[in-house]
């Protein structure tokens, strides 16, 4: 018998809304997920839970999404994790802004949810893979 | 110049008198002495004394001249002075009152940019909930849907996607307006890439029983620009082709010109009157049949294209003949100039 241990994702989002949507959507689709509503509870819970992969929204008021990413690399146990940043179209041009944060990769609202799940197992498949 | 004439006539004045005086002195003089003398002895003397006389009255005379002529100088000298001051003071003063204005005028500029940017992003937050649950109950992830469900489902999510276009194209034209759209450089197949994003307008030109062609060379056009802003061109010439066209053709030509990428929009549909022609490219410009504005949308889009296009250092042009259809051509060179525009320096 084989035991499948529950792959969890932290989502980072200051907005009620779009973290119940992500939740759902993850947690549907099969996934954990932890809920942070603000940066520094975000790098608590991702200290905390080590999840497989973080979901980083970029406009959060006070310490924004590019500086939680920069915390969270400076973190060890979360080098390798792979961080999603997740923009709006204002932002659209940060691309390089975000990758220089730390994050592996970005998607933009308005969520498309079969667009997400691809890009999120995607990373999780690069992240099991051994790094050389 | 008022003074200059004055002068003038002064000294011509001036000029009078000594004539007058020198003529009356010598008609005058001689005579009185030939009268007064008793011998020639005493004409000698009074010839010298007259003589003498003479010269220091016109010395006199002359002195005279000189200091009112000072005294009118430095009058006017004064006076001009004293224009020149004001002058200089109401220079001065207006310039300090064009700058105050300029201070404003540029605060409330900054003002306004940070407030659309604000806004539309508090605008956009709601809305990407509203698209996102839309997406996920229309997925059918929170149980199943009956098909007038999933129709309804499906036009809430049309209507809030084409709201966030339009809240988009607000945020685009204003941050380009106010010089802060920075533009990424990314070095890719324009090909492949608008061949691409021409494809996801397919379904929207089908539904509308038009025909959708895309003309492109085999070998690749490597463009060094901001990949984003190209498709976003792209995309909007052609929604704007499928929006204005009923039936026929759209077609896309993708070719290289000497150092440029050429793109070519050519739809037959209702086209664009002469006189229209030049104001397409202005923000909130729709042409309309004088009637109503027989299309929704911001009017922003070509506007927005135009900017982009310019931000490239690239050219957009059109050529339409009412009726028959448009033809828009859009020009980036392949490689961006070294030297940038302000866009890219803006914070």
């Amino acid at each position: 018998m084989t035991v499948k241990t529950m792959v969890h994702i932290l989502v980072i989002d200051d907005n009620a809304h779009n973290l119940y949507m992500m939740a759902y959507l993850l947690e549907r689709s099969g996934f954990g997920v932890f809920q942070a509503s603000n940066g520094p509870d975000g790098v608590h819970s991702a200290l905390t839970h080590h999840p497989a992969l973080i979901l980083l929204d970029i406009q959060l008021p006070g310490v924004d999404g590019y500086e939680v990413a920069r915390t969270l690399r400076r973190h060890e146990a979360l080098r390798e994790t792979p961080i999603i940043a997740v923009t709006s179209h204002a932002m659209v041009g940060d691309r390089q802004r975000c990758l220089a944060a730390g994050c592996n990769d970005y998607i933009e609202k308005p969520i498309d949810p079969d667009g997400l799940l691809i890009t999120i197992q995607s990373h999780l498949d690069a992240a099991r893979e051994p790094t050389p | 110049m008022r003074w200059t004439h004055n002068g003038t006539f002064a000294n011509l004045r001036i000029v009078l008198v000594y004539v007058t005086f020198a003529v009356t002195w010598i008609l005058v003089s001689d005579q009185v002495i030939e009268l007064i003398a008793s011998n020639q002895a005493e004409v000698t003397w009074m010839q010298t004394v007259k003589g003498l006389a003479f010269v220091i009255t016109s010395a006199l005379l002359l002195a005279g001249h000189l200091a009112v002529e000072g005294r009118v100088r430095d009058r006017l000298n004064a006076q001009l002075q004293e224009h020149a001051a004001t002058l200089e003071q109401r220079v001065e003063h207006r310039t300090a009152q064009l700058a105050a204005a300029k201070e404003r005028a540029e605060r409330a500029d900054r003002t306004k940019s940070v407030f659309l940017a604000t806004m539309s992003h508090e605008l956009r937050t709601p809305l990407n909930s509203i698209i996102g649950f839309t997406g996920i109950l229309l997925k059918e992830m929170a149980g199943p849907l009956t098909g007038e469900q999933r129709k309804q489902l499906g036009m809430v999510r049309d209507s809030g996607r084409h709201l966030l276009s339009l809240i988009n194209d607000v945020l685009d034209i204003s941050k380009i307006e106010a010089g802060q759209l920075p533009l990424a450089t990314d070095t890719f197949d324009a090909v492949a890439a608008l061949h691409e994003s021409a494809l996801r307008l397919q379904p929207q030109a089908r539904e509308k029983g038009l025909e959708l062609t895309v003309v492109a060379p085999d070998a690749p056009i490597p463009l060094t620009a901001d990949r984003r802003r190209v498709e976003q061109v792209l995309i909007n010439l052609l929604s704007n082709a499928i929006k204005f066209t009923e039936r026929g053709h759209i077609t896309l030509r993708i070719a290289q010109e000497d150092d440029h990428l050429r793109l070519e929009v050519e739809d037959t549909g209702v086209g664009i009157a002469d006189g229209d022609l030049e104001e397409i490219f202005q923000p909130f410009h729709q042409v309309s049949d004088g009637t109503a504005r027989y299309q929704e949308g911001t009017g922003l889009g070509l506007a927005i294209c135009k900017r982009l296009v310019d931000l490239h250092h690239g050219s957009l042009a059109v050529e339409s003949d009412l009726g028959e259809g448009s033809r828009f051509i859009a020009r980036f060179p392949l490689q961006r100039p070294a030297r940038h525009d302000g866009a890219e320096e803006a914070p």
